[in-house]
């Protein structure tokens, strides 16, 4: 085994962790403040991705069409909130998990009948030779990938440590009565954070689509790849949701070059079975021992 | 300043308040205190929108907030301090302190700055312990911190439920203190209390409160005068002989009425 060889693995694994992280930081967010499991992350991923590729297919520049993606998405993220999740605050946990793999189903569906199955390409962020870092190859999209994840992940945690309202999402998750107490309303809080992480669910779309093409499917694997790197990194945790992003990312990418990329997919699967039964709090999560 | 006018709540079947009526006028202090499972902290958790209530009226300033959510009564001016504290606390106190400023966010920063200050000087021990999570102050500073929270809002009225309960006598006293200062500085309170003794030295009215009603009320002056009080909640009398002719009188402390 040749050292580039592997350099060329953790070099892709850590591009599609840039993806996996984002989408995991759209459960983690729903989740830690809501405790709800989001299932229609992964339609927000494709959305995100088809919008973009036909508005610059229709004509539109690039990045105006990425802009103009990520807010349609945001806008449906929070019309999903008010009109599916909202009316069924009150039901028991999972019943709205069912109702959002129902709806993830339903949206799917109807971007067949939009989109129908062929896939939409959309050029890369910048053309150019492929940059070399340490005898492997990497992409010019690969390095956007990496560095818009980057950058949008740091914008979040600067959200939620710096401003009143990333902090008011952390007191409504830590304790949603005292949070009420201070005026914070939970049902506002629901709002944003599912406006949110759509939007990073369209981003991730977007940043991955001239490298895999988008199709009306394409949600359903990316969805749940971010769901096991969620619970890798706990569930509850930002950092950890990064963290088992890129851990899977990697562990992805090395199982794929090193024994067949045919287990791609299952080698994600086996690490989510692992983590449940082994430490299902995650990397980072702490232990669910309620204090009486 | 806040009025509750026959207030009934109920726990699924169970009336939690039946028909509980007081005032609480401008920068006065009430203490509601009773038992364990008087129904006290239901009291509060209504007025503050927690729970639901399903007969009566709260007016503040002649306002109707009784069906109000919690986050909007809040706004309205009415903060509670809830039971067991209830921090943030793997935030820092000082960002326990600007939550507590939440509800007049969007204002003036400088003013919220400067009320942050002045909470500070009422509570000197947390000025040093700003940046630390909240999670691990003590308990009698954790409840300050508490107490400091809700005054962050500048509420009409501070809401406290229970502040002493899980303190060492020493920092029950020193809570009380400035319960008592916070009065004098105009901040109109309702407090509600096991430690009957401690809120009876701050209080201008007290309300007793037993299976969700209110059974005696009065200045504290006259109820530890009152040989039911003292029998029930201040500890005097149980060591007495029980008399033939008065036995109901030294029967079990709950059955006041």
């Amino acid at each position: 085994m040749h050292i580039n060889e592997l350099m060329q693995f953790l070099l892709t694994g850590l591009t599609l962790g840039g993806i996996y992280a984002l989408i995991a930081l759209g459960f983690v967010t729903i989740y830690t403040v809501t405790g709800h499991i989001n299932f229609t992350q992964g339609e927000f991923v494709m959305l995100g991705a088809l919008i973009t590729a036909s508005m610059v297919k229709g004509g539109t520049g690039l990045w105006a069409a990425i802009i103009a993606s990520i807010l349609l998405v945001g806008l449906f993220g929070a019309l999903f909130e008010r009109a599916v999740i909202y009316p069924a605050r009150n039901s028991p946990v999972v019943t709205v998990i069912i109702i959002t793999i129902g709806f993830s189903v339903a949206v799917r569906g109807v971007a067949l009948l939009i989109w129908g199955t062929q896939s939409y390409p959309l050029p890369s962020f910048s053309s150019g030779e492929p940059l070399y870092v340490l005898g492997a190859t990497m992409n010019k999209q690969s390095v956007w990938v990496l560095c818009l994840s980057l950058l949008a992940v740091s914008l979040l945690f600067a959200f939620f440590e710096r401003t009143v309202m990333g902090k008011a999402l952390k007191a409504c998750a830590i304790n949603r009565v005292a949070a009420r107490l201070m005026g914070i309303s939970p049902q506002r809080m629901s709002l944003f954070c599912f406006t949110l992480s759509a939007m990073l669910g369209a981003l991730a779309g977007i940043v991955i689509t001239p490298t895999t093409t988008a199709t009306y499917d394409m949600g359903l694997m990316l969805g749940l790849k971010g769901f096991v790197a969620a619970v890798l990194g706990g569930l509850t945790s930002t950092t950890g949701a990064v963290l088992g992003g890129f851990l899977l990312g990697i562990l992805e990418a090395m199982g794929a070059g090193l024994i067949s990329s045919g287990y791609k997919d299952a080698i994600s699967f086996l690490i989510l079975l692992l983590v449940l039964l082994k430490r299902p709090e995650g990397l980072l999560g702490k232990p669910d021992g309620k204090r009486v | 300043m806040l009025e509750v006018k026959n207030l009934h709540t109920r726990h699924g079947w169970n009336y939690a308040l039946k028909g509980v009526s007081f005032r609480v006028p401008a920068s006065h202090l009430v203490a509601v205190v009773g038992a364990n499972g008087a129904g006290k902290s239901t009291l509060l958790g209504t007025v503050a929108g927690i729970y639901s209530c399903s007969e009566g009226e709260v007016l503040l300033e002649g306002l109707p907030i009784q069906r109000m959510p919690a986050e909007k009564i809040v706004r309205q001016g009415v903060c509670l301090v809830p039971e067991h504290r209830q921090i943030f606390d793997s935030l820092t106190v000082e960002d326990n302190l600007l939550l507590g400023a939440y509800p007049r966010w969007g204002g003036n920063r400088r003013e919220i700055k400067t009320d942050m200050d002045y909470i500070l000087t009422i509570f000197p021990a947390l000025s040093d312990r700003l940046q630390d999570p909240a999670g691990g102050l003590s308990g009698g500073m954790q409840q300050m911190l508490a107490i400091g929270r809700g005054l962050m809002s500048k509420p009409k009225v501070l809401l406290l439920d229970e502040p002493s309960l899980g303190l060492a006598p020493l920092l029950v006293k020193e809570i009380f203190k400035t319960l008592d200062d916070l009065k004098k500085l105009g901040t109109t309170i309702l407090l509600v209390e096991q430690n009957a003794r401690a809120a009876m030295q701050v209080a201008d009215r007290v309300y007793v409160m037993d299976h969700g009603q209110i059974v005696l009320e009065g200045s504290p002056e006259d109820l530890k005068k009152d040989h039911r009080m003292q029998q029930a909640y201040l500890g005097k009398g149980y060591m007495r002989p029980v008399r033939e002719d008065s036995c109901e009188d030294y029967a079990v402390p709950k059955v006041l009425i």
